[in-house]
C-alpha cells in the first residue's frame, strides 16, 4: 500500500497536482489549512499554509511545493527556484503575512516535493536550513516517502480505510488497465466508504474518495489508460454529491463549508481527468479521417459505434462543464481565466465537430439511448452558435436513420444487451423490426432539434418516416420526477416521468406545445439539488453516466413558439 | 488386308450364315473384336452373299427385329449399315420394310436408325427414289422419317420432278407427308438451278405465311435455314423474320435460336439483332431456346454483335415473367470471361452506363469477388466515344456494383483515366482513393502501384496522387496508435469473439454438410498432431506403414475498412452510386 502511494506521489507531474492533494491530506489529519493553493505565482514563496499539532505542539507550517524530484537546477533557478522561494518566505512573508490568530506559534518552513532529493542538492538544502534556522523558526522537508506515510497514517489510515476497502482500492488501482474491472472495484470502494460512514463524516469520506480517485488517476496516467479514472470520477462525483445533500441542505456551518470545498476538489479533479481525456487523448485524433474509429481496434462496427458516441458525449460534456465554469468566472470578473476557458471550450467545440466530420459513424446512431450523447453535443455546439454545422448533422442523421431502417442495415434500437446489439439488426422481418424499435426518445428529441434549427425538410422527412414506418413505436420524452433526486445521481434504475404519445408532425406544433406544457407543469427538474445549486452539468453528467436522456428542460427555451415557423432563442445553460 | 485374310473372313461370314448367327456375330458382337479392316471385309462379304442370292440379309434383319427382345448391339450397328446397305440389291419395298422394322422397335431401345445407309442406297439407282416415294405415299405413317432422304436423293436425279412432288405434298394437307415434304424443300440441293431454288424458297415462305401450326412453321423455317446455310444468302430467312415472330411457338423459337449458330458463318449483326429481337419477349420461358442461343451467341460473339447480344441478355435477365440469370448462358460466359475479356469489359461498361439494375447486378456477378470469373479489365474508353460525364458515371457505377472486387473496379477506373483529363480525371482519381484505396489499402494499393509504373505519364500522375493521399490517410490512422481508452469494453469484446466463433462454427458445419468430398470419404478427428500413420497388411502378410501429414488450407480476404468504421455510410454511398441516373 505504501509503495502504491509513494509511486502515486512521485508521479504527480504538476505543482498544482500536489497542491490539490496536500490540503485534503492535512485537513484529514486535523490540521487547519488557512492559505490554500491558488493559481499563478506563489504568495511570497508560500504555496500553502496550515496550522497543526506536531508532537503535542501547535505549529504554523508554511509550504513551498515542488512536484517530482528536487534537482540542483530547480534549487538554484532564478527567480522561480526553490531557494528563491525560501528566501522570499523568510524576507517577505514572515514579517507581516502570518494571520494574527497564529502569531506567536512556532513556524516551520516546509519544502514539499513528491519525489526524491537529488544528492547534489542535499548539502545545499541542509546548509540553507541550518543557516536560516532561528528561535521560533525551523525548516523541514517532506519527500514522497514522508507524504506516503502521512497518507497511510492520515487520510487512509486503518480505521478510515479498513482492510477490505484497502483491498478494493488496491485492486482498482492495480487493474487500471482493465477499466471495467477497475471501475467496478472503485465503485465498490465508494459504496463501502459511504455505507460505513460515521455520522457527520461526510467531509472526510468525500476527501478520502477524492484521494483514492487521485491515486487511481495518477496510476492510470502512468499506464497511459485514462478510461477507468474517467468513469470512476463521474461515479465518485455523483455519489459524493448525493452523499452531501443532507449537509448542504443546512444553511451554514463549518462542515457545510468543508464539504463544499471537498466537492470543489472533486469537481476540479474530475475536470482535470475529463480535460486530459478530451484534449490530450481524443481531440488530437479527431482531426484525422477515421482515426478515432480505427483506434477502437475492433472489427465489429457496433463496437466502434458505441465507443464513438460514448466519447462524443464525454467530450461534449467536458465542453459544457467549461462553459459552466466560464459563467462563474465571468460573474467574478476573472478575465484571464475566462480567456483560458474560452480556448478550452473552442477546442472542445471544434473537437466535437471534427469527430463528427471525420467519423461518419457518428451520423448513424444505433442505440436509442445514444440520444444522450447526441444532445450533449448539440447543446455544446448550439451554445456557441455552431448552428450551420448542427443543421447538417441533424439532417444527415435523420437521412441515415431512415435509410438504415428502410434498408434494414443499421438503425437505432432499444436493445441494451450486448448480445442483442452485436446481432442487430439480425432480421429484416416486421416482428423483429417492431421489437427493436418499440420505443424511442431519440426520434422526438431529434425532431425537437430539427425544429430548433429550423430544418423543415428534416422535420418533414422524420415526421413522414415516423408516420409510415414507426407507427408501432412509442415516441416519448423523459423528465425528472419526484423520485429522481433520490435516484438520478447514483443509479440507472427507472425514475422520473415519461411523457408518452409524443406527436411528431411536420409543423412540430403539437410537439412544442406538449414539451412547453410539461416543462411548465413539471417542477421536478428545477427541484433537483444540482439545479438548485446551479450546477447544471452535474445533471447532464448523471444522465450521461446512468444512461438517461437529457430532460427537454435543457433545450425547451430554444424551441420555436408553437405557432411560429421560426426557430427559438438560447438553450438553458 | 491380304487376300488370304479376306478369304478367311468370307469363310467366317458363311459359317455364321449357316449357323443362323449372322446378325449376332456380325453386327452385335463383332465390331469390338474384329477391328475395322476385318469388319469392313465381313460387311462386304455379307453384302456379296446377299447380292449373290445366297442369303437375304434384309429378311434376316426383319426376322431378327420382329423378336420381342434383341441384342442391343444389333441396334447400334451403324458402321455395318453405312457400309453394307448402299451395296445391297433390293427392291424399294424390301428395303423400306426392313428400315421400318428398325423404326418399330420400342422407343426405349433407341434403335439405331440406318439413315446413313439409306440415302446412299436411294441414290445408287435412279429408279429407287421414285419407287420409294410411291410406296411411301401408300403408308405415310410408316415411312415418314425416310421421306426426306428420298427427296434428297430424288433431287439429285430429277430435281424438277421431286420439287413438284414436294410442293404438292406440302400443300396436300396430309400432315404425315406435309411435314417431311416441307423439310425436303430445304434439304434438296437446288443450287444448280436458281429458278428451282427460288421456287422452293417461295413455297417455304408461303407455308410459313399460311401455317397455323407451330411445328409446321418451325419445319418451314428450318427449311429456309438449310437453304440459307447452303447458299450463304440470308435474304429469304431475313424476310421471313417479319412474319415468323408473332406466331412463333416453342418449336419455331428453337428453330430461330438454332439459326444463330447454324448460320454463324453467314450471319451478320443485323441478322443476329433480328433473331434476338424476335426472341426477346420470351425470357427464360423456353430452356431449349436458351440452350440454342447460348451456343449461337458464344459462336457469334464479336464487337459488332455485342450491342445486340447485350440488349438481348438484358431483356432476358429483367424479363417480367421469365427472368433468367447468366448461368443459363454458360458457353457465352465462358467465352466472354476467358477468351474475350475485352468484349466482357465493353459489355460491363455498357451495362453500367445504360443497363437496368438487374442486368448490372447480373453482369457484376461475373467479376471475381462478386462472382468468380475475371478480376482485371483493360477497357478502351476512347474507342467507345463516351463523354467525360458518362465515363465518370460508369466509374461510380462500377464502385456501386463491384465493391467487393476492388482490383476489377480499380482497373475500370484506371482505364477511364486513360481517356479522361482535367476535372473528370481528378474526380475519378478521387474515387480511386475514396472509397477504393481507403477501403482496400492492402491488395489494391499493391495493384495501383504496379499499374503506376506501366501507365502513361498523365495517368501515372493521378495514381501517384491517390497513393500519396492514401499514405497521409494511413499515417493519420497509424498516428492514433494504441489508445486504450478507445478499446471496446472487455465484455463487448468477449461477446463479439463468442459470436464470431459461433458464426464460424455454423459456416464450417454448413460447408461440411454441403461438401461432396465429405460425403465420399471417411473423416477422423486427430487430437494431438498434424501427422498420422497407419498400417496395412500386404498380400504377403507383411505390414506396410503409411504416413500422411496434414496441411492447413485457407483463404484470406480483405474486408472493406469502411464496412467497419462506417458501415451504413458506405452502404448508403454505394446505394447512391447504384441508383444514380445517367447524366443527361
Amino acid at each position: 500500500m505504501k509503495l502504491l502511494l509513494k509511486e502515486y506521489i512521485a508521479a504527480l507531474k504538476e505543482r498544482d497536482e500536489l497542491d490539490a492533494l496536500l490540503p485534503d491530506l492535512l485537513s484529514e489529519m486535523g490540521w487547519t489549512v488557512f492559505l490554500r493553493p491558488s493559481r499563478g505565482p506563489r504568495q511570497f514563496g508560500v504555496d500553502m499554509a496550515a496550522c497543526g499539532e506536531v508532537d503535542g505542539v501547535r505549529k504554523v507550517y508554511l509550504f513551498t511545493l515542488k512536484a517530482g524530484n528536487l534537482t540542483r537546477s530547480e534549487w538554484h533557478a532564478v527567480p522561480q527556484g526553490v531557494r528563491a522561494s525560501l528566501d522570499q518566505i523568510r524576507d517577505t512573508y514572515l514579517p507581516d503575512a502570518i494571520p494574527p490568530q497564529y502569531a506567536g506559534l512556532p513556524i516551520v518552513i516546509c519544502l514539499v516535493y513528491g519525489g526524491e532529493l537529488a544528492q547534489a542538492v542535499e548539502k545545499d538544502l541542509r546548509g540553507y536550513f541550518k543557516n536560516n534556522k532561528k528561535r521560533g523558526r525551523t525548516y523541514d522537508d517532506w519527500n514522497g516517502d514522508r507524504l506516503a506515510n502521512m497518507l497511510m497514517s492520515g487520510a487512509l489510515r486503518e480505521h478510515l480505510l479498513p482492510k477490505e476497502s484497502r483491498a478494493l482500492f488496491r485492486k482498482s488501482v492495480a487493474l487500471v488497465d482493465e477499466p471495467d474491472v477497475s471501475v467496478a472495484y472503485f465503485g465498490e470502494l465508494v459504496t463501502k466508504l459511504i455505507a460505513e460512514m460515521r455520522l457527520g463524516a461526510e467531509v472526510s469520506v468525500a476527501r478520502r474518495i477524492t484521494i483514492c480517485l487521485w491515486v487511481l488517476y495518477v496510476w492510470a496516467r502512468e499506464s497511459e489508460n485514462g478510461e477507468a479514472p474517467y468513469v470512476a470520477s463521474e461515479l465518485a462525483l455523483l455519489r459524493v454529491w448525493k452523499l452531501a445533500q443532507p449537509v448542504l441542505a443546512k444553511k451554514r456551518g463549518k462542515s457545510r463549508e468543508d464539504l463544499i470545498r471537498a466537492i470543489d476538489s472533486l469537481v476540479e479533479l474530475h475536470l482535470r481527468i475529463a480535460r486530459d481525456f478530451a484534449l490530450k487523448t481524443i481531440l488530437p485524433l479527431a482531426k484525422r479521417k477515421h482515426a478515432l474509429s480505427a483506434a477502437v481496434r475492433s472489427s465489429a462496427p457496433i463496437d466502434i459505434n458505441q465507443k464513438l458516441f460514448d466519447v462524443l458525449g464525454r467530450v461534449a460534456l467536458c465542453g459544457l462543464w467549461m462553459q459552466f465554469i466560464r459563467q462563474k468566472r465571468v460573474a467574478r470578473n476573472e478575465a484571464s481565466e475566462v480567456k483560458l476557458l474560452d480556448q478550452t471550450i473552442r477546442k472542445c467545440v471544434h473537437g466535437v465537430a471534427d469527430m463528427i466530420n471525420n467519423n461518419p459513424v457518428l451520423k448513424t446512431p444505433i442505440r436509442d439511448d445514444q440520444i444522450t450523447d447526441i444532445t450533449l453535443a448539440m447543446l455544446l455546439l448550439y451554445g456557441v452558435g455552431e448552428t450551420a454545422f448542427l443543421e447538417r448533422w441533424v439532417s444527415e442523421m435523420v437521412g441515415a436513420i431512415i435509410y438504415g431502417y428502410r434498408s434494414a442495415r443499421q438503425y437505432p434500437c432499444v436493445f441494451q444487451d450486448p448480445r442483442d446489439l452485436a446481432r442487430h439488426p439480425k432480421s429484416n422481418d416486421e416482428p423483429y423490426k417492431r421489437e427493436a424499435t418499440a420505443a424511442s426518445v431519440l426520434y422526438p428529441t431529434l425532431a425537437s432539434w430539427a425544429l430548433i434549427l429550423r430544418q423543415s425538410e428534416a422535420m418533414q422527412n422524420l415526421s413522414e418516416f415516423l408516420a409510415t414506418d414507426m407507427e408501432h413505436c412509442a415516441l416519448q420524452l423523459w423528465f425528472p420526477g419526484a423520485n429522481s433526486e433520490e435516484q438520478i445521481y447514483t443509479s440507472d434504475a427507472p425514475n422520473g416521468i415519461t411523457l408518452m404519445d409524443i406527436a411528431v408532425q411536420a409543423d412540430g406544433n403539437m410537439l412544442v406545445r406538449v414539451i412547453n406544457e410539461e416543462c411548465v407543469k413539471n417542477k421536478s427538474f428545477e427541484e433537483l439539488s444540482a439545479m438548485r445549486w446551479g450546477i447544471w452539468p452535474l445533471v447532464m453528467m448523471a444522465c450521461r453516466h446512468n444512461r438517461f436522456p437529457l430532460p427537454p428542460n435543457f433545450w425547451v427555451t430554444a424551441l420555436p413558439a408553437a405557432s411560429e415557423p421560426d426557430g427559438g432563442a438560447a438553450v438553458r445553460l | 488386308m491380304t487376300p488370304e485374310e479376306a478369304t478367311a473372313v468370307q469363310t467366317e461370314v458363311s459359317e455364321a450364315i449357316n449357323a443362323g448367327q449372322l446378325i449376332e456375330r456380325l453386327v452385335a458382337h463383332a465390331w469390338g473384336q474384329m477391328g475395322s479392316a476385318r469388319y469392313n471385309a465381313a460387311a462386304d462379304a455379307a453384302a456379296a452373299l446377299h447380292n449373290g442370292g445366297e442369303v437375304d440379309l434384309l429378311a434376316l434383319f426383319r426376322n431378327y427385329l420382329a423378336a420381342p427382345t434383341v441384342e442391343q448391339g444389333t441396334l447400334f450397328g451403324g458402321i455395318f449399315f453405312r457400309r453394307t446397305m448402299p451395296k445391297l440389291h433390293s427392291n424399294a419395298n424390301d428395303m423400306l420394310q426392313t428400315i421400318a422394322a428398325f423404326s418399330a422397335r420400342p422407343p426405349g431401345e433407341k434403335a439405331y436408325f440406318p439413315d446413313q445407309g439409306f440415302p446412299a442406297w436411294c441414290q445408287a439407282e435412279s429408279s429407287r427414289p421414285l419407287a420409294c416415294l410411291e410406296l411411301m405415299k401408300t403408308e405415310p405413317e410408316k415411312f415418314e422419317r425416310l421421306l426426306i432422304y428420298v427427296f434428297h436423293a430424288g433431287a439429285i436425279i430429277d430435281a424438277p420432278h421431286f420439287l413438284r412432288e414436294a410442293i404438292e405434298l406440302a400443300r396436300s394437307g396430309e400432315m404425315t407427308l406435309k411435314r417431311p415434304a416441307m423439310a425436303a424443300l430445304g434439304e434438296m440441293d437446288l443450287r444448280a438451278d436458281p429458278t428451282l431454288q427460288d421456287r422452293a424458297i417461295e413455297e417455304l415462305r408461303f407455308q410459313i405465311a399460311i401455317s397455323m401450326d407451330d411445328a409446321m412453321t418451325a419445319v418451314a423455317f428450318l427449311g429456309l435455314l438449310e437453304i440459307a446455310k447452303r447458299t450463304g444468302d440470308l435474304t429469304a430467312i431475313k424476310a421471313s423474320m417479319i412474319i415468323v415472330p408473332p406466331k412463333a411457338g416453342p418449336d419455331t423459337q428453337v428453330a430461330m435460336a438454332q439459326a444463330l449458330w447454324r448460320l454463324a458463318k453467314a450471319a451478320d449483326s443485323e441478322f443476329i439483332a433480328t433473331i434476338l429481337s424476335a426472341l426477346r419477349p420470351l425470357g427464360a420461358s423456353n430452356q431449349l431456346v436458351l440452350d440454342q442461343l447460348d451456343e449461337g451467341l458464344s459462336v457469334l460473339l464479336s464487337e459488332d454483335s455485342l450491342p445486340a447480344v447485350a440488349k438481348f441478355l438484358e431483356s432476358v435477365v429483367e424479363h417480367p415473367a421469365f427472368p433468367a440469370d447468366l448461368k443459363s448462358f454458360d458457353s457465352l460466359v465462358h467465352k466472354l470471361t476467358t477468351e474475350r475479356p475485352d468484349l466482357f469489359g465493353l459489355l460491363l461498361v455498357r451495362a453500367l452506363l445504360t443497363g437496368s439494375i438487374p442486368w448490372r447486378l447480373e453482369v457484376a456477378k461475373l467479376v471475381r469477388g462478386i462472382g468468380d470469373h475475371i478480376d482485371e479489365f483493360d477497357i478502351d474508353f476512347k474507342k467507345m466515344s463516351m463523354t467525360d460525364a458518362d465515363t465518370a458515371f460508369v466509374c461510380r457505377k462500377a464502385i456501386g456494383h463491384l465493391p467487393l472486387a476492388p482490383v476489377a473496379c480499380a482497373s475500370i477506373l484506371i482505364s477511364a483515366l486513360r481517356a479522361l483529363s482535367g476535372e473528370a480525371a481528378a474526380h475519378v482519381a478521387e474515387l480511386l482513393l475514396d472509397p477504393l484505396l481507403i477501403n482496400y489499402p492492402g491488395t489494391l494499393q499493391e495493384y495501383v502501384k504496379k499499374r503506376q509504373g506501366k501507365e502513361s505519364k498523365p495517368v501515372a500522375k493521378h495514381l501517384e496522387y491517390a497513393l500519396a493521399v492514401l499514405q497521409i490517410y494511413l499515417k493519420g490512422l497509424r498516428a492514433a496508435g494504441e489508445v486504450p481508452e478507445l478499446r471496446a469494453s472487455d465484455q463487448y469484446r468477449k461477446i463479439q469473439q463468442e459470436l464470431q466463433r459461433e458464426d464460424a462454427a455454423a459456416t464450417w458445419k454448413a460447408a461440411r454438410a454441403q461438401s461432396i468430398f465429405m460425403s465420399i470419404i471417411k473423416s477422423s478427428m486427430v487430437l494431438h498432431s498434424h501427422q498420422t500413420a497407419y498400417y496395412q497388411e500386404a498380400r504377403d502378410g507383411s505390414l506396410v506403414r503409411h504416413e500422411s501429414g496434414m496441411t492447413s488450407h485457407g483463404v484470406s480476404i480483405e474486408t472493406p475498412r469502411l464496412d467497419v468504421v462506417d458501415p451504413l455510410g458506405l452502404n448508403y454511398r454505394l446505394m447512391l452510386y447504384r441508383l444514380e441516373r445517367r447524366p443527361s
